[in-house]
Order: structure tokens, then C-alpha cells, then sequence
């Protein structure tokens, strides 16, 4: 047993360096990291406004939260706004995947792939600012189109991001025509693996290229597919920086989330016990969320790393 | 005779072809205008004065008005310093953190190894949710909000651990030879890392360096909430959306120049970029 100790404590010392170069990422992910998940879980069983004591509470939060009209509307609000969300994040790319991969001209080809990238160049918040530009209730290019398009009429002055009745629809128009070009280049590096036999096959047995899109590309990549519709739905569920730079959570509480809900409540109210009950329970859904996407499909970050 | 009738039916055979490809040509054409068109507007419109901007934004329109950047610069240029120090430093450092423990991952033996790794690797299921606010907390704690310092912590402790996956991966790919011999030549295990581990995936890390400036560059969820008096030291994104706030008299060109000077050093990571970064996407390390 001692013999034992020794011989574990002397590959340690012999093997010092490993601890010694993985010690500063190991800091960072205990102290920056995991801390703060625990004390997060922690504090929400507080009451807790940051300066005075805090004051033990049990699950009174959670009772709270549980009867709080706010969050439970923001619940509802959160799906009615991820789930057209989700859709084009998953299918805008695939579409401009799916064209810029069938253009013939190699040329052509890898011009479309850098110029989908380009949004890049710009701050995601020069973006959203931009939009909000376009929204402009009176001189604004939206309006000018609907009036064009004859979906308003002439000379209303629609606040978009200020009426309940519009701003649901204005945040899901935000960012036409919605190019992600990290996802598409992702899609299209996809389609490349596809092998060059099959696509042949198909080709000499008279397949077109909508039957070869249904029938052959989009199954092999259900794996891209299943990653972008698992992890957007992760990101869409905790998302809020519409909230935070352009409604506000406004006009009155017809946009807020559970995630603006919890900011708001930390950070205008103080009330730092309760919102971090919120965070935990978005992060119990967003887990639950992962373990039912993992188990259904059999894949994982483990499995991958098993295969690599 | 013949030729002509080959050429025929050539055409005849492709004309369906070619008008698919126009279709595609067009389609995309189409998007990528409206992509674009949105941030020309903010281009042209940086360039006129407040009467011209009125009447005319939506198309380009010549005397360029040119001190509309350099009042920008005046309130948009402390920001984009401090983004680029904070890029720098939190790059260098959170490279070298991840790909550091990344080695010793991939190539090095030790008790605990395995432990370690499966605790970096279960951090991928936190999310930003739970930890927003008592990260904030424990900023607090530590007397570090409203500093420059707040923004440049998060990139030295959280973001290698987003890193140590994938380089990981990237060093245990490499053959085995390559570290054995040096090891034999009798060099230090960090000389190892340094003159040999280091130097094979620089691509990679390159390709890394891209993503974690354009995150930083883009975010304005934690500055903002981290730092909530002391505007000076506010990272680009979030000066942003605090000056647009504070200045209720909009001057829109002035905005839209800030604008612009905001993404000129992207436009510079683009250019130098764009290869390594589709390089990067299109090469096997993402295959699902």
C-alpha cells in the first residue's frame, strides 16, 4: 500500500511538467469557470440585493418564479421567437450552401465564398445598429418598402420596434437575408465530402439536381443539420442582444425573454438571488435539452472524441 | 456540316444547364445585394452632411464630407485602442495557456490526466446564462469591475478552455516520431513544445486567433454589464451601443463614420485572414 503511494507520488514527480504547463488552464476553468456555476446555483437559494447580507431562503425563488406572470409570458415568447430563428439558421445557409455549390464556374465558385463572409468585416452591433437605421418608423428603408409593396398604407407611421403588433415579426425580418457565412462554408465543406463516385452514380443514372439534393445531399448531411439545430436552439434559448441593444425588452414586456428577464433583474433591480434562480433553471433546460439531443442521436462531444 | 450539328445539340443538351446556372447566378446575386446593401448604405452615408444624409441615403452622393471621420475617430478611437490591446495581449496569452495544455494533453503521461482533460472537456455544458451573473459577482469581489483588466481576464481563463478541444486534437494527429527523437536528443519537454509543436500548427492557431478576435471584437454582452461607470474602458462593440445611447442629438453620418472606423481593423484581419479562416473551416477538423 505504501509501496503503492510512493510509486504514485514519484510518477507524479517524474511527470511534474504535465501539471506545470496544464496549470494555468486549469486555474482559469476552476477558478473563472466552475466557481461561478456553483456559486451561481448557490446564491439562487438567497435573497440577495448585493450589499446587505445575504439571507437564506431555500427554494423560495424558485417558488417565486413559478407564479411570476413575467417569466412565465417570457417563456412563451422566447419559443415564438427561437423557433423562426432557429428554421433560418439551419435552412438560410443550406439553400446558399446548396446554390453556391452547384455553380459550375470555379471562379464564380470561391468568389460566392468569400463574399458571404464579408459581414464579418462589420461589428455584429454595427449590424443590429444599422437595422434599427432601416426600421426608422417614417424615413426608413423597411417602411418605404412595405408602403412600396402596399403591406402598409401610404403615409402610416409604424414604430416597428415600438408596437406590440410588430415587433415580434421586425426582430425575425432583423438581418435579412440572414447570410451566416461560417455555417455555409461549414455546409459546403460538407458537400464536398460527399464522395465524387456517388455523385457520378447518380449523375450517369439520369439523378437531376433536385432529386441528387433530397435523395443524396441532404441525408449525409443530417450530421452538419442535427449540430446546427442543437446548437442553435443552446444559443437562441439564452440569446437576448436584440433585447439589450434594440427593444429593451419593450414595448412593455412583449419581448422579454427568460435570459433578459434574469439581466434586467440582476442588473436594473438588483435583485441578484433571483436572477440567478432563472439562470439555473435555463441551465437545467438547456442540459436537458442536450441530454435528449445526444441521446436521440448518438452523438456527442465523448463519442467524437473516442473516434478522433 | 457535322460540327454544326454537334454544336446544336451541345446547346440543345445544355440549354437547361445554363439556365440553372443563370437561375443559381441570379439568386445569389439577389442575396448578396441585400447582404450588402445595408452596410454600403452606412459606407456612403459617413460621408455626408447631416442635410444631405436627410434627402438622399439611400444612394451615394459626391462632396465627401471627410471630417465626419475624424470627429469619430475623436469618440470611437479610445475604444478601438483598447480592443486592439486587449486582442493582443488575451491572444498571445490564451494561445499559449491553451496549446500549452493542449501538448501536455496529447503528448505527455501523468496521473490525472484523463481527469483533467474530462473537466475541460464538461464545460461545453455550462452555459452563459448560469455564470453571467456571479461572474459578475465575483468580479466585484475582486474589486476588478469597471477596469480594462475585467475584459482581458475572461480571454486568459475562459477562452482557452473553448481552445484546449481542438488543439488537443490537432497534437495528438502529429506523428509520434517527431517528439520522440527530440526527446532522445535530450531536449526539455518545453523546448519540445516550443521549437516543434508550436511551429507545425500555426496555421491552426492562426485560424484560432481569427475566431477569438472577431469574438471579441463582437462582443458587448460582458463588457457592458462588467463595466457599468467607467465608459473609457469599454471594448468597441459595447462603446458603440453606449454612445449611440448617451448622444440623444444624433449626428447619423458622424455615427455611421464611427461605424466605419470601428471595422477597419476587421476589414485588415479579413484581408490578411480570409484564406487561413476557410482553409480552416473547410479542413477536416470540423467534420460531423
Amino acid at each position: 500500500m505504501i509501496e503503492n503511494k510512493k510509486t504514485l507520488w514519484q510518477k507524479v514527480v517524474k511527470n511534474k511538467w504535465g501539471y506545470v504547463f496544464i496549470l494555468p488552464l486549469m486555474i482559469g476553468a476552476v477558478g473563472f469557470c466552475y466557481y461561478p456555476a456553483i456559486s451561481g446555483i448557490v446564491t439562487s437559494l438567497f435573497q440577495w440585493n448585493g450589499t446587505d447580507a445575504k439571507k437564506f431562503i431555500v427554494f423560495a425563488n424558485y417558488a417565486e418564479l413559478f407564479r411570476d406572470e413575467i417569466f412565465l409570458d417570457s417563456i412563451g415568447t422566447m419559443f415564438v421567437l427561437l423557433v423562426p430563428r432557429l428554421l433560418i439558421g439551419i435552412f438560410m445557409p443550406l439553400i446558399m450552401a446548396e446554390l453556391i455549390f452547384n455553380t459550375k464556374s470555379r471562379r464564380m465558385q470561391s468568389f460566392y465564398r468569400i463574399a458571404v463572409l464579408l459581414p464579418m468585416v462589420a461589428p455584429g452591433v454595427v449590424g443590429m445598429l444599422i437595422w434599427q437605421n432601416i426600421f426608422e418608423p417614417t424615413t426608413g428603408l423597411y417602411a418605404k418598402l412595405l408602403t412600396l409593396l402596399g403591406i402598409c398604407e401610404e403615409g402610416a407611421t409604424i414604430d416597428f420596434l415600438n408596437d406590440p403588433n410588430w415587433v415580434i415579426s421586425t426582430i425575425i425580418i432583423l438581418g435579412f437575408p440572414w447570410v451566416n457565412g461560417t455555417n455555409i462554408l461549414i455546409y459546403i465543406s460538407g458537400m464536398m465530402s460527399i464522395s465524387g463516385e456517388v455523385l457520378e452514380a447518380s449523375e450517369l443514372d439520369g439523378c437531376g439536381t433536385w432529386r441528387r439534393i433530397f435523395t443524396i445531399d441532404l441525408p449525409l448531411l443530417l450530421g452538419q443539420i442535427r449540430y446546427f439545430a442543437v446548437f442553435g436552439f443552446i444559443g437562441l434559448m439564452q440569446d437576448y442582444g436584440i433585447q439589450m441593444i434594440l427593444t429593451n425588452g419593450g414595448p412593455g414586456y412583449t419581448t422579454y425573454v427568460p435570459g433578459w428577464y434574469m439581466y434586467k433583474l440582476a442588473f436594473t433591480s438588483g435583485r441578484y438571488g433571483y436572477a440567478c434562480s432563472i439562470g439555473t433553471v435555463l441551465f437545467l433546460a438547456i442540459f436537458a435539452v442536450t441530454l435528449v439531443a445526444f441521446k436521440l442521436m448518438h452523438y456527442g462531444p465523448f463519442e467524437k472524441q473516442s473516434e478522433a | 456540316m457535322e460540327g454544326k450539328y454537334l454544336r446544336k445539340s451541345y446547346w440543345r443538351a445544355n440549354w437547361s444547364h445554363i439556365l440553372g446556372q443563370a437561375c443559381i447566378h441570379l439568386t445569389m446575386a439577389g442575396l448578396l445585394f441585400c447582404m450588402i446593401y445595408p452596410f454600403l448604405m452606412s459606407v456612403w452615408c459617413a460621408f455626408k452632411t447631416t442635410v444631405e444624409y436627410d434627402v438622399s441615403k439611400f444612394y451615394p452622393t459626391l462632396p465627401l464630407k471627410l471630417s465626419n471621420v475624424s470627429a469619430a475617430f475623436g469618440k470611437v478611437g479610445g475604444y478601438v485602442f483598447n480592443t486592439i490591446a486587449v486582442a493582443v495581449f488575451g491572444v498571445i496569452g490564451s494561445l499559449f495557456i491553451s496549446s500549452l495544455a493542449s501538448y501536455a494533453f496529447a503528448t505527455m503521461r501523468f496521473p490525472g490526466k484523463k481527469l483533467f482533460f474530462m473537466m475541460v472537456v464538461c464545460l461545453i455544458m455550462i452555459p452563459g446564462c448560469l455564470t453571467l451573473v456571479p461572474q459578475f459577482l465575483l468580479y466585484k469581489e475582486l474589486h476588478l469591475n469597471n477596469k480594462l483588466i475585467a475584459i482581458l481576464l475572461p480571454q486568459l481563463t475562459m477562452q482557452p478552455v473553448g481552445q484546449v478541444f481542438l488543439l488537443t486534437m490537432i497534437f495528438k494527429s502529429l506523428p509520434k516520431d517527431l517528439f520522440n527523437a527530440a526527446d532522445i536528443d535530450g531536449a526539455s519537454q518545453f523546448q519540445i513544445y516550443y521549437n516543434i509543436a508550436i511551429p507545425v500548427s500555426v496555421p491552426i492557431l492562426i485560424t484560432q486567433a481569427i475566431m477569438q478576435i472577431n469574438g471579441l471584437w463582437n462582443d458587448y454582452l460582458w463588457p457592458m454589464t462588467v463595466i457599468s461607470t467607467n465608459y473609457e474602458s469599454l471594448t468597441i462593440s459595447a462603446g458603440l451601443v453606449i454612445e449611440l445611447r448617451t448622444q440623444y442629438s444624433q449626428n447619423m453620418p458622424v455615427t455611421y463614420a464611427g461605424y466605419l472606423i470601428a471595422s477597419l481593423p476587421l476589414v485588415c484581419l479579413f484581408l490578411f485572414g480570409n484564406k487561413f479562416y476557410i482553409q480552416g473551416l473547410m479542413s477536416s477538423s470540423i467534420k460531423m
